[in-house]
């Protein structure tokens, strides 16, 4: 009886004991697995850790911290980093394309934290934001379409990551065209300020840019990161340059209000088409003649026309601030808040614009109090003063509600997300916030709009062939500085029609400034929408001819970014005693010399020639075998020969190897046989000549077909 | 694509993997529930030690018995109406299979099988399929015989 | 007769085995061709060296089976197959943070003299009656090794002394035989002593009975001696297995009261002595630390090594090998990455102490609740046949619930340990963990189960 007792007693201790150890499995995987999730797929735990890092103070936290030699993530413990990193290496991160097909960002991060990501575009930084691996982190459409750009939205990714296989993530295919982006770019000059092109039928963004800001292949760049920080105090003049201002700045706008301003007051009856302002007598002061309208004892001037006597559309046309800000006097300050919310001027929750990518509200007025009771404080908010700010997106927004009829077709970024073999994961789906004022105040506003550029203030843009309307804004920033430029307007011609928001900042009138950059923009950006979309545009590569002696200069350098492993590892001999014979040949037979697929651009450096498997490979030169074998890189089974003066030439994919490393060949001598070892669709050879600083056109290298 | 459907293939084999292991663990399950349905405690006899013999107080309606008579144990014995029992007891208040007496090396256990009415220790009813401890000297009673187990 | 004898001969056993068999070869083969397609390597390259480990298992157990067979053994079928499929399991795991070299040690350092000693408790189960009747001299061994390992020791790379080299041999752990050495002696000692020291024991304080002293001072020396050992052995980890088999083999041995006034005493004794040492002797490094890291396995607490900071957290430290093996487990899941698909590298001690890990990562919680299941069984089936066992054989049947209080303790402070539901303590998980002595200990334990067994099917025949 004794020890059964006992024994019964013992039994339930172990049963109990292995209950609370199974408890404890349950308790880490089901109760904190959520939180400390990183490790797996979903990566939510590190997403939300970055993202607490948005918005340029943090950034430029985040800056200081990894200068000061600690990386943010160093918060992340170690097991963590380790795994997730793992997790990465495993996917092979999607490119970035705009409407065209060209290239905007592609690679991925590598192992190690680094990444070998590399961007095409540098006006495109503060759109895209950046990949960093450890040290910045991530940021930009790369961090708000994160999950697609790993594949983690695919089914057939989530189930390869389940059997533990690598994976290809998602490309994204963007609505920016390249042309109208750099047209853009160019047109600010370096100026501080931002610009955003729209298609005015769909809300599409042609083009974003935002100047000054970080360029984001550097953002690994230690000595560049410095750089930034030690010109970037507070006060200077490279403020926001993590921000992209075109979505999330927030700028006074001036008279480009008094569009939103005349929505209301047609929209609702105060106005009409008919409706005359007589401004009374005119004064003199030390900058010219002006008009005043008196509200509550304050004076408002109005400087921007000659005329006492103005018709509505002219007193848009001409900006007339004592026209707008008696219609902002007499209107009912609900009308003003409420047309000004629909528009994106402090939206209520039910009028925040979903949009795909981040962006930054606009604000109609600090305390919405002081509008309803404070008459003057209205009318100058009316004409663009007072305590607005916004930015071009929010603009651009206004005018695109007035080209769709008081429809606003949402603006997007993302066309199409691409799955690795070209399928289509996800099409943009048109979104409409529809009714934000009558199609007849659209109408009216349109017109008024044509006015402005015809007969207004925006009389120097000369468009031809192309029906341009907008509206001209100089926002007042204060005593001792030049105000904001503004223009925001469309362009139509036929059945094409844009939309665009221009600011530069500190540079003068709109109708000087901002004005011409909308002409140049609208015209490009008509010219390009004319295109058909599916053209690839190549990169405009200029070849330069080699001098001998001494090796010539790359026709595309090393990217610093995407490292060189093949010639910093694994190499056999120095092939400083190789000598070519001064004559390339082609290194396949004449039937597979066509090009397949990969042309010689960036981020490509090589050529990709049609040989199917186990069609001999020659050397393209003479000179010395220094490299003979796999390659971890995505080669696949590599030959390298060096010929002397500093060309190399490279073979990869082979399916066989025929030469040992350190081995001599003659031109044209049989160095292996074609096939499709490492990182390939279909079996090719890829084909590069390199020099010292990069790479070379191996089409210009080869004799012609 | 090569490598896509080896993994398919690894994916498919781990849960392969993991069904053997659960069918080992099922019959892990099925041996010791077959095997554990006595208790700790009630131990399985050592067969011809058995010290006992049930001494029939009451015949009841058994045919054939007289009362006095004294019936032999084993480490392990069935008791009831059926034939297939080691003690066949022809009462008709007896059940098909009524209880089990064991000797689990040192003391006696009854345990009844659920029988219709009952069994009985020292005029006290036995739980149905719970083995209960009997004390030398005990009065038994299933249906209307009665026993006295000695040693 | 009247009772038919049914004669199901051990084909549940064989089954099992079987299964058992082919879950290795499987799990190897998986793990494998995970390996290879993680470094692009021919995916298949590695199953023809999985041949000889496989077969050699095989054969083992195989050997094993038929010896039970030969000897026309029918009783307990479940607990070799049970036992093996848990080193299975471990071995795959080795394999995944060791390769094929880990695997040949487990198997040529552990499982071979380990089955070796298993089969001979088969083959000749009169062995254990021998080691009863041995028992003082043989126990007085499993002392006097790691008291001489304590001084005489091979010092490892943390400075503890936890092998010892016996000439040619290659060197060995004897903190594993002393746990052994401790349950023979207590079983011979209670079984001796325990009826007298209970019926002589003086009342005390009402209700508690103490049993006079000469009764306790062998069994007390015995286990202050052991402890001192492993103490200057710095093997905290075997103090506190040893405390809780002598507290359970008590516990399984005596009358409750006796019991209760014995282990009073002793929790007195300890509190004294604790009190003594907290005033003369620091709590070593490893175990404060230990239970920092224990409490809060990311604190950031800066770590000490005599007063001076070292410049890394306890995060960094002791914290490290917990947080690792927490993210493996969470990582895992309920189905795993697949055999060779994750990271459990990255979990220090994988192969030994943090194994548990490994499981939990690359199978599941979908394999590593069973194998905890599976624990619990081998555990029960321990206590089953101690309780089957007639009264009379008492030294038998401490010995299994001994063996059985040994594989909880060790299994229960482990897994614990690995997933921070204890204090960390280094030991090995039974059957799974790469270690020589252990493996052969636990499967010699293993062995004087079913030799036990063996004995019992004979007396009933």
């Amino acid at each position: 009886m004794r020890l059964s007792g006992r024994l019964w007693m013992l039994g339930n201790v172990f049963t109990l004991a292995m209950v609370l150890l199974s408890g404890r499995v349950v308790y880490w995987q089901l109760v904190r697995g959520d939180e400390l999730r990183p490790v797996t797929p979903s990566l939510a735990a590190a997403q939300a850790y970055i993202r607490i890092l948005e918005g340029e103070t943090a950034e430029q936290q985040l800056m200081a911290e990894y200068l000061a030699g600690r990386s943010p993530f160093e918060a992340l413990p170690q097991p963590v980093i380790q795994r997730t990193q793992d997790f990465l290496a495993r996917i092979e991160r999607g490119a970035i394309f705009d409407r065209n097909g060209r290239v905007l960002a592609a690679g991925e991060a590598g192992a190690g934290g680094d990444t070998v990501r590399w961007y095409s575009e540098p006006s495109l930084s503060p759109v895209l934001g950046y990949l960093s691996g450890l040290g910045m982190g991530i940021a930009g459409l790369e961090l708000t379409f994160n999950d697609d750009l790993l594949g983690l939205t695919r089914l057939d990714a989530q189930f390869a990551q389940a059997t533990g296989s690598g994976f290809a993530g998602s490309d994204l295919v963007l609505t920016i065209d390249s042309q109208v982006q750099r047209a853009a770019a160019e047109a600010l000059q370096g100026r501080a300020g931002a610009a955003v092109v729209l298609d005015a039928h769909t809300g599409a963004i042609l083009a974003m840019v935002s100047s000054p800001h970080v360029d984001s292949n550097r953002m690994q760049d230690t000595a560049y990161l410095a750089e930034l920080a030690e010109g970037c105090g507070e006060g200077t003049a490279c403020e926001g340059i993590f921000v992209n201002r075109a979505t999330g700045g927030l700028f006074i706008p001036g008279s480009t209000f008094k569009t939103v301003t005349l929505i209301a007051a047609l929209d609702t009856g105060q106005v009409s088409e008919a409706t005359v302002f007589n401004f009374g007598q005119q004064r003199s002061g030390p900058d010219g003649p002006y008009y005043v309208y008196e509200v509550d004892g304050a004076e408002i001037p109005d400087p921007n026309h000659a005329e006492a006597q103005l018709s509505l559309e002219l007193s848009y046309a001409k900006s007339a601030n004592a026209a707008f800000a008696r219609i902002g006097d007499e209107m009912p300050p609900e009308v003003l808040i409420d047309y000004a919310a629909r528009l994106g001027f402090d939206p209520g929750p039910g009028q925040v614009l979903p949009l795909e990518f981040p962006y930054t509200q606009s604000r109609l007025v600090g305390d919405p109090e002081a509008i309803r009771v404070n008459n003057w404080l209205r009318a100058v908010t009316a004409m663009g003063q007072g305590e607005l700010q916004t930015n071009p997106l929010t603009m651009a927004i206004v005018v695109l509600a007035v080209l769709n009829g008081g429809d606003l077709p949402l603006p997007y970024l993302v066309q199409t997300v691409l799955g690795p073999d070209g399928e289509v994961v996800r099409e943009h789906e048109p979104q409409v916030r529809t009714g934000l004022f009558s199609e007849e105040t659209a109408r009216l506003v349109e017109g008024m709009m044509i006015a402005v550029v015809e007969q207004g203030s925006g009389r120097n843009i000369q468009l031809e062939g192309i029906t341009a309307g907008g509206k001209t804004g100089t926002g007042q920033v204060g005593p001792g500085e030049l105000p904001h430029a503004w223009f925001i307007g469309f362009a139509e011609q036929g059945d094409r029609s844009v939309v665009i928001a221009v600011i530069v900042e500190n540079a003068g009138e709109g109708h000087d400034v901002a004005a011409p950059i909308f002409a140049t923009l609208a015209d490009v950006a008509i010219r390009q929408l004319g295109k058909p979309v599916a053209e690839v545009v190549a990169f405009e590569q200029e070849t330069i001819e080699a001098e001998a002696p001494g090796p010539p200069p790359a026709d595309i350098p090393y990217n610093p970014e995407r490292g060189n492993i093949l010639t910093t590892s694994g190499i056999c001999a120095s092939g400083d005693d190789a000598e070519g014979s001064g004559m390339w040949v082609w290194p396949v037979n004449p039937e597979h010399r066509s090009i397949v697929g990969g042309e010689f651009e960036p981020i490509h450096p090589g050529v990709d020639l049609g040989a199917p498997p186990g069609a001999p490979v020659y050397a393209a030169n003479s000179g010395q075998v220094i490299y003979s074998g796999w390659s971890s890189v995505g080669y696949g089974n590599t030959v390298i020969i060096a010929h002397g003066n500093g060309y190399t030439s490279l073979y990869a994919h082979l399916s066989q190897i025929g030469v040992a490393c350190g081995e001599h060949v003659t031109a044209g001598e049989t160095i292996g046989l074609a096939g499709d070892t490492g990182n390939v669709f279909g079996p090719h050879l890829h084909f590069e000549v390199r020099v010292p600083s990069g790479y070379m056109d191996p089409l210009a290298v080869l004799p012609p077909e | 694509m090569d490598l896509f459907s080896i993994h398919t293939l690894l994916f498919a084999f781990k849960w392969v993997f993991v069904g053997l292991i659960y069918l080992a663990l099922i019959v892990v399950v099925i041996t010791v529930r077959r095997e554990m349905g006595l208790r700790l405690g009630a131990g399985r006899p050592l067969p011809g030690s058995a010290p006992g013999k049930l001494i029939v107080l009451d015949p009841g309606g058994a045919p054939g018995v007289l009362a006095g008579s004294a019936i032999p144990l084993r480490s392990e014995n069935s008791l009831g109406a059926e034939q297939d029992n080691d003690i066949v007891l022809e009462d008709s208040f007896v059940s098909g299979h009524h209880a089990r007496l064991r000797w689990d090396g040192a003391e006696w256990w009854l345990e009844d099988l659920g029988s219709q009415n009952g069994t009985f220790v020292n005029q006290r009813q036995c739980r149905p399929y719970k083995p209960e401890p009997v004390p030398p000297g005990a009065a038994l009673r299933l249906g209307e015989m009665q026993f006295e187990l000695a040693e | 007769m009247l009772s038919r004898t049914r004669h199901p001969g051990r084909n549940t056993e064989a089954v099992l085995l079987a299964l058992v068999i082919t879950v290795l070869a499987l799990g190897l083969a998986l793990t494998s061709v995970g390996l290879q397609l993680r470094q692009d390597l021919h995916p298949l390259a590695g199953l023809p060296g999985l041949v000889p480990p496989v077969a050699l298992v095989a054969a083992l157990l195989a050997g094993a089976h038929f010896l039970l067979r030969l000897r026309r053994r029918t009783m307990e079928q479940i607990l070799l197959p049970i036992v093996s499929l848990l080193f299975a399991l471990g071995l795959i795991a080795i394999y995944r943070v060791r390769g094929a070299e880990g695997v040949w040690q487990q198997l040529l350092r552990g499982f071979v003299p380990g089955m070796g000693i298993l089969m001979l408790f088969i083959w000749r189960p009169q062995v254990v009656e021998t080691m009863r009747r041995w028992t003082l001299p043989l126990s007085l061994i499993g002392l006097a090794l790691p008291i001489a390992t304590a001084f005489f020791g091979v010092v490892d790379e943390t400075g503890a002394r936890l092998s010892l080299r016996l000439g040619p041999l290659p060197p060995i752990q004897t903190s594993d035989i002393i746990k052994i050495a401790l349950i023979f002696f207590l079983a011979w000692y209670i079984e001796r002593e325990g009826r007298e020291a209970t019926g002589r024991a003086r009342i005390v304080l009402g209700g508690l009975r103490l049993p006079a002293v000469r009764h306790l001072l062998p069994g007390g020396m015995f286990v202050v001696l052991g402890t001192l050992a492993l103490v200057q052995m710095r093997d905290y980890g075997a103090v506190l297995i040893l405390t809780i088999l002598f507290a359970g083999m008590l516990y399984a041995g005596f009358e409750t009261r006796v019991f209760a006034t014995v282990g009073l005493l002793g929790l007195g004794l300890a509190l004294l002595a604790g009190a003594v040492l907290s005033v003369t002797w620091e709590v070593p490094i490893v175990i404060r630390y230990r239970f920092i890291a224990f409490v809060d396995p990311w604190s950031d607490a800066p770590l000490l090594l005599d007063g001076e900071p070292t410049g890394i957290t306890v995060a960094e430290g002791p914290g490290y090998q917990i947080q690792q093996s927490i993210y493996a487990t969470i990582a895992g899941g309920l189905t795993g990455t697949g055999l060779g698909l994750g990271t459990p590298s990255y979990v220090p001690l994988a192969h030994s102490d943090f194994i548990f890990a490994v499981v939990l990562e690359e199978m599941g919680a979908v394999v590593g609740l069973p194998a905890l299941f599976l624990f619990a069984v081998v555990m029960l089936r321990l206590l089953r046949l101690a309780a089957v066992l007639p009264r009379v054989q008492e030294f038998e049947r401490l010995v299994l619930v001994g063996i059985g209080i040994h594989l909880f303790v060790q299994v229960f402070v482990m897994v614990g340990g690995t997933l921070n539901l204890l204090p960390l303590t280094g030991v090995t998980i039974p059957f799974m963990s790469l270690g020589g002595a252990a493996l052969i200990v636990n499967l010699a334990e293993i062995g004087i189960a079913l030799g036990l067994a063996a004995r019992l099917e004979e007396a009933r025949r």
